[in-house]
């Protein structure tokens, strides 16, 4: 099976890169040994059975679970070990499976605070209303706006976060974790509980923010939706990777069939 | 050798009656995740009945009433039986429709049952001690064992804890009841899939708790002969303690929690330099070393709020004609300007008062405490209304600037160098910053540890912080002068111009509290302010986002503590006196529930709240009733906040949407 190697051409540039990472807890092995490189420009699809440990993979990359082993860099830089806001910082932005927005926020304010690194104004800047301060402001009210222009939010933006509907909720996220300018886009099952109409919507929204050279690594449960955003995908089963290549040679892979399906003789 | 084991059996007693208490606190947080202040007052209800149903006759509300004067015997289990009832329906009215709101809500719930039942008993049976009737425990001579006497009440409380103790321990061990409890306490919402009676189960938590609490008070009564309405208070806190140190959740931990606490307390106080002065801070030193090394407790495996992430649930408003009609008023206001709000509250405090002032010096000077709250609560707001972080220690900052300008200006300055205080009248307007300047250090001293805590576990350390500092400023009486508080503290003035009267105090406070209005609204309006709400809101994806969570709680711990030692200055220089009366607990619940009552997280809300509260004291000063009780009107806040925080937790005036933007 020539497509499911891992191996990139040497001259290749790596932008995220995941280097013998396991995760233990307690005595459950949720990860054992991961080698995963994604190349900038890239749509990374992360599928695999319910408990396969995608979401534990997403924790660590972001930081909010540490390393057990192995060792994760972005752009050449180590990240595995340092804290969520650090690794935010970095440039690595998530949106979470069961959506974690600031409620009582406004739209408008949830995605200010994607472009929190951005500001540097201090005390004094702020108390003194400093021209610096205010021109960061107004830049990132305005990187804000186009965002929120983008995912189609653009005309709720004074409403409370909580008031919006289940796939704006999703939207929202997005366009959050898109303001912090990210290099690399992680999103956590982005369709759960959509209808869909809605899921084709944000599929086009993801396929877009790749086209435009947003590099992404998205969890999804929907296959057919995967295959459609992702040119590679990866399948995790019981903490390992059991396949990594092209959408078509995943779909026809024989242990990734087993893997979803259960052994039919 | 006689003395050791005098003080062996001392401690055993006093721990025995901790671990009582402490179990209650243990029962009820195993379950609900949440600290029921009220058990303090519910011990202290336990001594209260006890003593009246034991006597001939009682005072109630300042009327005597013959009472059945019961033995001991009988009178004990009625008083438990009546305790556990009222613990129930204080579970069932007050707790109950927030088990599913944030997790400040339920806290501030309890904090506010404990006001008002503290004030109730002291309208009921008064503000004085009621002595324990004699009784045969008290009678039988005390054993001799070498040279230590142990009297009968000693032995009857260490046995008769080690018997309930066992039997809650079987109890939740064997019974069906006892299994249903530790099934929901490991997970509630499992629980009641598994077809567990949950309601019942806690319920049945309450009422065991506020049972054992009434034990541990009538207990405590008997040792020390007496009923006071804030005996429950200290002993309230240790026994919460206590359950902390044996690791909250765990009866068999809370049991030694509150033996351990009862050795270090008495041997501490014994052998400690000093150590009966600062008997009541050791717990709360022990609390805080234990937090800092080992949060889960001696016996804890657990961390404490394994279900934080409840506090991003949305609050289930509930509809009701009050709502409704407070939702129009704040409609009012809403969509405007978060400043122009704000100075809208401002304006209304001004006009209203311009016409008690002028007038009348005594108006004058209820205004002058109208300002001081005001900025006390505004200052407060930044760590509970914007961050979410509940701090039950501000009054420290707040006692740390009135110190630090009162030490400077009588004992430093004038007693120390003989300075005329007059020549250096400049320096209250340097104090007001260097003392918010000291008191932010405070605030991140005092933050630091509790970084890694969250909810309960911040009350609780915040609170053993103010109350260090409020034993400090007691005790260290060479720096402090103790109990007596320093006197003669110049009044403020302007190129020797006295600011003396109460009209031009009330003008002087008034550009301090438009000052920190609008330094708070700048703050709160950038990217500072946006951190702390994304915090309070939903911490995790605030560190996802970027922000660093533990440097923007610390910043908001020395931000309320710059204002609250701005006051403190203030404060010190308005009243000319201060002592550490001034710097309790109870002043601190105060200052929290005003901005409860304004409304948290807004700016205008600490304003509005100190403004209803102040004036209201006055006012009801006259009414016929409240005249015989005052503290009736601490109770009807107390209710009053309980009412809010189910049907209105937003506050009276508070509007949920604020932009937090600069304009």
């Amino acid at each position: 099976m020539p497509d499911q190697a891992t191996a990139l051409p040497l001259d290749d540039k790596v932008l995220l890169d995941v280097k013998g990472v396991g995760r233990r807890f307690g005595g459950l092995v949720a990860l054992a040994n991961l080698d995963v490189a994604i190349r900038p420009g890239e749509a990374l699809g992360l599928i695999g059975p319910n408990g396969a440990g995608k979401t534990t993979f997403f924790n660590i990359i972001a930081g909010a679970i540490p390393v057990s082993s192995g060792s994760i860099h972005l752009d050449g830089e180590q990240i595995s070990g340092l804290s969520p806001d650090r690794i935010a910082g970095k440039g690595i932005a998530r949106t979470f499976q069961n959506i974690r927005l600031f409620d009582e926020m406004s739209v408008l304010e949830n995605v200010l605070i994607g472009r929190h690194r951005f500001f540097r104004a201090s005390l004094f800047g702020l108390i003194f209303r400093t021209k610096k301060a205010h021109a960061e402001e107004n830049l990132s009210k305005e990187v804000a706006r186009q965002v929120l222009e983008r995912v189609g939010l653009a005309d709720k933006m004074a409403q409370p976060a909580r008031s919006l509907s289940y796939g704006d909720q999703r939207r929202l996220e997005i366009a959050r974790a898109l303001a912090l300018e990210p290099k690399l886009l992680l999103l956590d099952e982005p369709m759960a509980g959509m209808n869909p109409t809605e899921k084709a919507d944000l599929s086009r929204l993801i396929v877009e923010l790749n086209r435009s050279g947003m590099t992404i690594l998205l969890i999804e449960h929907d296959m057919k939706a995967v295959m459609g955003i992702s040119k590679r995908v990866i399948v995790l089963h019981h903490g390992e990777i059991i396949a990594d290549g092209s959408p078509d040679a995943v779909r026809a892979d024989r242990t990734v069939i087993d893997a979803y399906l259960g052994r039919r003789g | 050798m006689d003395i050791l084991l005098q003080f062996f059996i001392n401690a055993l007693m006093l721990g025995a009656i901790y671990a009582l208490a402490a179990v209650a606190y243990t029962l009820v947080y195993g379950i609900l995740e949440m600290i029921n202040f009220a058990f303090g007052e519910l011990f202290m209800f336990g001594a209260f009945l006890v003593v009246s149903f034991m006597l001939p006759q009682v005072s109630l509300f300042g009327v005597m009433v013959p009472m059945p004067g019961l033995p001991f015997l009988l009178a004990a289990p009625l008083a438990i039986f009546i305790v556990a009832g009222m613990g129930y329906l204080i579970e069932r009215c007050a707790y109950r429709p927030l088990r599913f709101a944030p997790r400040l809500a339920p806290l501030i719930t309890a904090i506010a049952v404990s006001v008002a039942l503290q004030n109730l008993a002291q309208s009921v049976w008064g503000a004085q001690e009621l002595a324990y009737p004699s009784f045969f425990l008290l009678e039988a001579k005390p054993i001799q064992i070498g040279g230590a006497y142990i009297s009968m009440v000693e032995i009857a409380v260490i046995v008769t804890a080690a018997v309930v103790m066992t039997a809650l321990h079987f109890y939740v061990k064997k019974t069906r009841m006892g299994r249903a409890m530790r099934a929901a306490a490991q997970d509630v919402e499992a629980a009641a899939l598994m077809g567990i009676p949950v309601n019942r189960v806690i319920a049945m938590a309450f009422i065991i708790g506020s049972g054992l609490a009434a034990l541990a008070g009538i207990f405590y009564g008997a040792v020390y002969l007496f009923a006071h309405p804030h005996m429950g208070f200290m002993p309230g806190l240790k026994a919460m303690v206590a359950a902390v140190l044996g690791g909250i959740g765990n009866i068999r931990g809370a049991m030694l929690g509150g033996i351990v606490l009862g050795f270090a307390e008495t041997f501490g106080a014994a052998y400690l330099p000093n150590g009966s002065a600062y008997r009541d801070a050791i717990a709360f030193g022990i609390l805080i070393l234990l937090l800092l090394f080992r949060p889960q407790g001696l016996l804890g495996t657990r961390l404490p709020n394994r279900l934080a992430d409840r506090g991003a649930m949305a609050f289930k408003g509930s509809a009701s004609a009050i709502d409704a009609g407070l939702a129009r008023l704040s409609a009012f206001f809403a969509g405007r300007d978060l400043v122009r709000y704000a100075s809208w509250g401002i304006l209304a405090v001004v006009a209203v008062s311009v016409f008690f002032i002028f007038p009348s010096p005594y108006w004058a000077r209820v205004f002058v405490f109208v300002l001081i709250y005001a900025l006390l609560a505004s200052g407060l707001n930044i760590v509970v209304g914007f961050a979410g972080l509940l701090d039950l220690g501000f009054v420290a900052f707040w006692a740390v600037g009135s110190y630090f300008t009162s030490i400077l200006f009588v004992e430093v300055l004038a007693k120390g160098y003989g300075v005329d205080v007059s020549s250096v009248w400049w320096l209250f307007y340097v104090n007001l910053l260097l003392g918010g300047g000291l008191a932010a250090l405070f605030g991140m001293m005092l933050g630091y540890p509790t970084l890694r805590l969250r909810g309960d576990y911040l009350a609780i350390m915040t609170l053993g912080f103010g109350e260090i500092i409020r034993l400090v400023a007691t005790n260290w009486v060479d720096l402090t002068r103790g109990p007596m508080g320093i006197r003669g503290i110049p009044v403020p003035s302007l190129f020797g111009y006295k600011l003396g009267s109460p009209v031009q105090l009330y003008l002087l406070g008034l550009v301090l509290l438009a000052l920190a209005v609008f330094l708070i609204a700048l703050m709160v309006r950038s990217y500072l302010g946006r951190a702390w709400v994304a915090i309070r809101e939903d911490e995790a994806a605030a560190e996802a986002m970027g922000i660093n969570t533990a440097r923007y709680k610390l910043y908001a711990y020395s931000a309320g503590g710059f204002f609250g030692g701005v006051t403190g200055v203030f404060f010190a220089h308005s009243q000319q006196y201060i002592s550490p009366l001034s710097f309790t607990l109870f002043e601190n619940i105060l200052i929290l529930m005003l901005i409860v009552l304004g409304g948290m997280g807004t700016l205008a809300g600490p304003i509005i709240g100190a403004a209803i509260w102040v004036v209201f004291l006055e006012v009801a000063r006259d009414m016929p009733f409240i005249q015989q009780h005052p503290e009736l009107r601490f109770m009807a806040l107390g209710v009053l906040l309980v009412v809010l925080m189910i049907f209105r937790p937003q506050g009276l005036l508070g509007q949920k949407r604020q932009p937090l933007m600069m304009s």
